[in-house]
């Protein structure tokens, strides 16, 4: 674990994180948020995106794939209705020899270090959290410790990604940040072509005959405005290849069971 | 400002180097024009298509395509405003200069990956250090041997005209010019070329299908082509409304008073036409893509009531700038553009930035010629080999994924009239829901916030309360003792909403008044202040109208008229009265009351008198996403209106 010390004050810093994912969906949306995180001058700031869409769709992966692009280091932040201010900077931690020490979290060990912060489903997080955040999400770029009383800089290089959920808010997200969190980026439902190179990605072990199926199935689950996501369609065909296994059955005829079993019985109509 | 037009010269030929399908490079054949004042024009193309590509000239500013096939590809050559060839043949037809296709006609042509600076460095530097770059880069590459055929082709042509005619102007591809200048100068032989070609076909190109094969985006064409001409008195700043817009009077009537949308988009092209520059100076593109936002801001004030604020605009130019940095280009494209409208404002801006920058006044459904339809799917699917000559691919095409474009528009004028003949008036069901669960959510926040300022913390005693306040209690380190904290809980419940989006002090904007009771056990009784039904239709018997202000109370029915009820008579505005109807009908202590301005404190004394409490939120310490999307509403003039109700609410 790093540790640095900012105006005297000896902070514990957070570690990056590395996580098998790969971006396999649309292209522009990678560029898209490269563009949001580009500067062109020392003076220029860059933007603080927000990637918007239902749960599945893959607005982790695509900041995670979009920071690696970069060639930075990645830290995460899940945001909850818990999420208090001092949660977001630095919180106090009882030390092995009883004294109190300063953990900087994922976002202040990001700013100081310079990497990508991907502060996950940040709709659920109170307006006084975010209001902690206010002063890094503009020109000003830093963060105030209450705790520490320390004022501490954002690295030039550091970059901050936010995705929602756009059907789950659990608080107001106030206009003051919302003129923040620009530009947005939506991620809708992949075609079918995306959808079956991520399905392949994730399952390269699948016959394309059983991918083919599941994609069916959930093209006309878009089709009809139902929140089934990729990862509800990885779900199906991994369940469905286990039972495949245990079974000796043939997959198609489990096919219905795994998205039952996933989805619910009321997913069985966009079966074919 | 450096001097932009640059010719190379060799004998009496005026070359001029182009990028095909680029604006800026028309431009520059008007100034080679006028410059060079030639008596003769030549362009890299074939002659075997002079008939067919002449027709399509003519036509202008009608947009047309020439077709023919190769073995089992088709070739199609748009005839379109903004690209040098066409505005080099247009030209010599209108001032009456000999015409002469030199290029060779060749039945297969292999296809470069070409990455050109943008076209736009021209604006600023001027072409001759841009093409001193380019065909720099050029010589890096091998010519085919279908290159160097084409080139002392059109060598040898140019050789015959240059002894014909005293200065020739010659509009040529960069990749091809330098070579050319070297032919020139070299004995050359009369090329073996196809001098007849059948079944060349010119077809006029479906309106709806520019914005996608179009080179220029439709608007930045429209406003080259009018500016190629006078400009004419400019549209009044005010303009024409987008928003459909009937009186009672004229809804019996049959009539409307809105004007075409058609004639109002054409109005906010002449206007930018004006806008961008003095009459004949170089169109300026990122001053195009400047005049195509705002009066895009202004259709959506129209349309939508929401204004662009200026950080919207400032994050749209800064996004889209850093977008078509990531492509290796100085200025965006128009999806790149659309993405930043998207993203930086909403998908009803994108939908009136989209409508604007695919409108070319000129082009019709129907002609005396064959009409086609191209989409940019079939224009580069691997599957239908279809090509364009010349053979610079465009830019970014394909629109086809963003479905928010397709919203319904009037078949024809007055179509939307005829859903109006239903005297019943009623809501759409998913917006009664939505604005009930947000009432819902207004009563949760308005609770919680008076919890929290009911919250204290104190010096740890007997009790550890509602836990430990580890904040307070490293504050007060020294003292050596453990705070703990107590939340309050709101004893009574909230019982009215209030929500004041704009007090319409002056009375006008919002005139209609209307208290209407829950239809069921689940919903609650309202009242409200909205912009008139009849102010913005928006399908067959279906308005959008945006609220001022809202008041919901529940249980339902048991609202009187709040806007006749006498004793509201002493409020000084809507908001105002409406929270008076709140505190009255409420049957909880408080009432919540979001607005821009905290009610005055009479009202909070009045409340008191009738031992109510008035929760204040702040208008912007709620989602402007959220508000936006309930401020809309629609009002359906008959049952039978909600079956088709949400194919045309956006």
């Amino acid at each position: 674990m790093d540790r640095t010390t900012i105006d005297g004050i000896n902070l514990t810093l957070a570690n990056p994180i590395e996580l098998p994912l790969r971006w396999v969906g649309d292209e522009e949306l990678l560029r898209q948020l490269l563009a949001a995180w580009m500067v062109i001058d020392e003076r220029d700031i860059p933007f603080n995106p927000r990637l918007i869409g239902k749960p599945g769709v893959g607005k982790t992966t695509l900041a995670y794939a979009a920071a690696k692009k970069l060639g930075r280091q990645v830290y995460l932040f899940q945001a909850t209705m818990d999420t208090r201010p001092e949660d977001l900077i630095v919180t106090p931690v009882i030390g092995p020899e009883g004294a109190i020490q300063y953990a900087a979290s994922s976002l202040v060990s990001a700013m100081i270090s310079g990497g990508v912060l991907i502060l996950d489903e940040g709709n659920r997080m109170s307006e006084k959290a975010w209001a902690s955040l206010a002063p890094l999400l503009d020109d000003r770029r830093y963060v105030e410790s209450i705790i520490t009383g320390l004022r501490i800089k954002a690295h030039p290089d550091f970059r901050i990604v936010v995705t929602m959920n756009e059907d789950s808010s659990t608080f107001e997200v106030p206009e003051y940040i919302h003129s923040r969190l620009q530009p947005q980026l939506f991620i809708d439902f992949p075609e079918a072509d995306e959808e079956l190179a991520i399905l392949k990605e994730n399952l390269p072990f699948a016959g394309s005959s059983i991918l083919n199926y599941v994609v069916q199935f959930l093209q006309r689950g878009h089709a009809a405005d139902e929140p089934y996501s990729v990862r509800d369609g990885i779900n199906i065909a991994r369940y469905a290849l286990k039972m495949m296994s245990a079974t000796n059955k043939d997959p198609h005829e489990l096919l219905p069971l795994a998205v039952e079993r996933i989805l619910g019985e009321e997913a069985l109509r966009y079966l074919k | 400002m450096p001097d932009r037009l640059y010719l190379e010269q060799f004998g009496n030929v005026h070359a001029l180097p182009v990028l095909h399908y680029r604006m800026e490079f028309a431009h520059l054949v008007r100034d080679a024009f006028d410059r060079v004042k030639p008596d003769c024009v030549a362009l890299e193309l074939p002659q075997t298509l002079e008939e067919q590509f002449l027709r399509g000239v003519r036509r202008l500013p009608e947009v047309s395509v020439l077709a023919y096939h190769v073995a089992a590809q088709s070739v199609f050559l748009l005839i379109e405003p903004a690209d040098p060839l066409i505005e080099g043949a247009r030209l010599a037809l209108e001032r009456k200069v000999p015409l002469h296709l030199v290029d060779i006609d060749l039945d297969s042509y292999p296809s470069h990956p070409e990455h050109l600076p943008d076209s736009y460095s021209v604006q600023r530097i001027g072409l001759e250090p841009f093409y001193r770059e380019v065909a720099k880069l050029y010589r890096e590459i091998p010519p085919c041997e279908e290159d160097l055929r084409r080139e002392r082709g059109m060598a040898y042509r140019l050789k015959q005209l240059s002894a014909q005619h005293e200065r020739v102007l010659f509009i040529c591809g960069m990749s091809h010019l330098e070579r050319i200048r070297h032919s020139f100068d070299a004995p050359l032989a009369q090329p073996l070329t196809r001098t007849r070609r059948e079944g060349i076909t010119i077809l006029n190109l479906h309106p709806e299908c520019l914005h996608e094969v179009l080179a220029e985006y439709s608007f930045l064409s429209a406003v080259y082509e009018t500016r190629r001409t006078p400009l004419g008195p400019e549209p009044a700043a005010n303009g024409h409304s987008l928003r459909k817009s009937f009186n009672a009077f004229e809804l019996i009537l049959g009539g409307k008073e809105s004007i075409p949308e058609e004639e109002a988009l054409a109005e906010s092209v002449q206007r930018s036409a004006h806008r961008i520059g003095m009459e004949g100076e170089f169109p300026d593109r990122q001053k195009i893509m400047l005049r195509l936002f705002l009066e895009a801001a202004r259709h959506y004030r129209q349309e939508t009531g929401d204004k662009v604020h200026f950080w919207q605009k400032r994050a749209f130019f800064r996004f889209a700038r850093n977008y078509a940095l990531m492509t290796r280009m100085l200025l965006p494209d128009l999806f790149q553009m659309l993405a930043a409208a998207r993203g930086c404002l909403d998908d009803n801006f994108a939908y009136a930035f989209f409508r604007l920058a695919a409108r070319y006044p000129w082009q019709r459904e129907t002609s005396d010629l064959p009409t086609i339809r191209l989409s940019a799917d079939e224009l580069w699917s691997s599957t239908k080999r279809i090509r364009f000559r010349p053979r610079e691919r465009v830019r970014a095409k394909g629109f086809s994924h963003l479905k928010m474009m397709n919203r319904k528009k009037e078949k024809r004028p007055g179509d939307w009239l005829e859903g109006f003949d239903d005297p019943y008036i009623c809501s759409y069901p998913p917006e009664d829901l939505s604005i009930e669960e947000y009432g819902r959510n207004l009563k949760r926040i308005g609770a919680r916030q008076l919890s929290e300022e009911g919250s204290k913390s104190e010096p740890f005693t007997s009790s550890l309360l509602d836990g430990v306040d580890m904040r307070e209690t490293l504050r007060n380190l020294h003292e050596g003792k453990i705070y703990v904290k107590e939340n309050k809980r709101l004893k009574s419940g909230v019982g009215c909403v209030v929500v004041v989006f704009d007090e319409d002090k002056e009375g006008s904007r919002y005139p209609y008044c209307m208290t209407w009771l829950g239809e069921h056990a689940q919903e609650s009784d309202m009242a409200f202040y909205a912009t008139p039904p009849t102010d913005n239709i928006v399908g067959p018997g279906i308005s959008r109208c945006e609220y001022g202000g809202f008041l919901l109370s529940y249980p339902p029915r048991r609202m009187v008229d709040v806007w006749r009820d006498p004793d509201y008579r002493h409020a000084t505005g809507k908001g105002e009265l409406l929270l008076l109807a709140a505190l009255d009908y409420s049957l909880e202590k408080d009432v919540v009351y979001a607005a821009a301005k905290p009610p005055r404190s009479f009202m909070k004394q009045h409340a008191a008198r009738l031992n109510k409490r008035i929760i204040y939120l702040p208008l912007g310490s709620l989602s402007p996403v959220a508000l936006k999307k309930l401020r809309a509403f629609h009002i359906l003039y008959g049952r039978d209106k909600r079956d088709i109700a949400k194919d045309y609410i956006w």
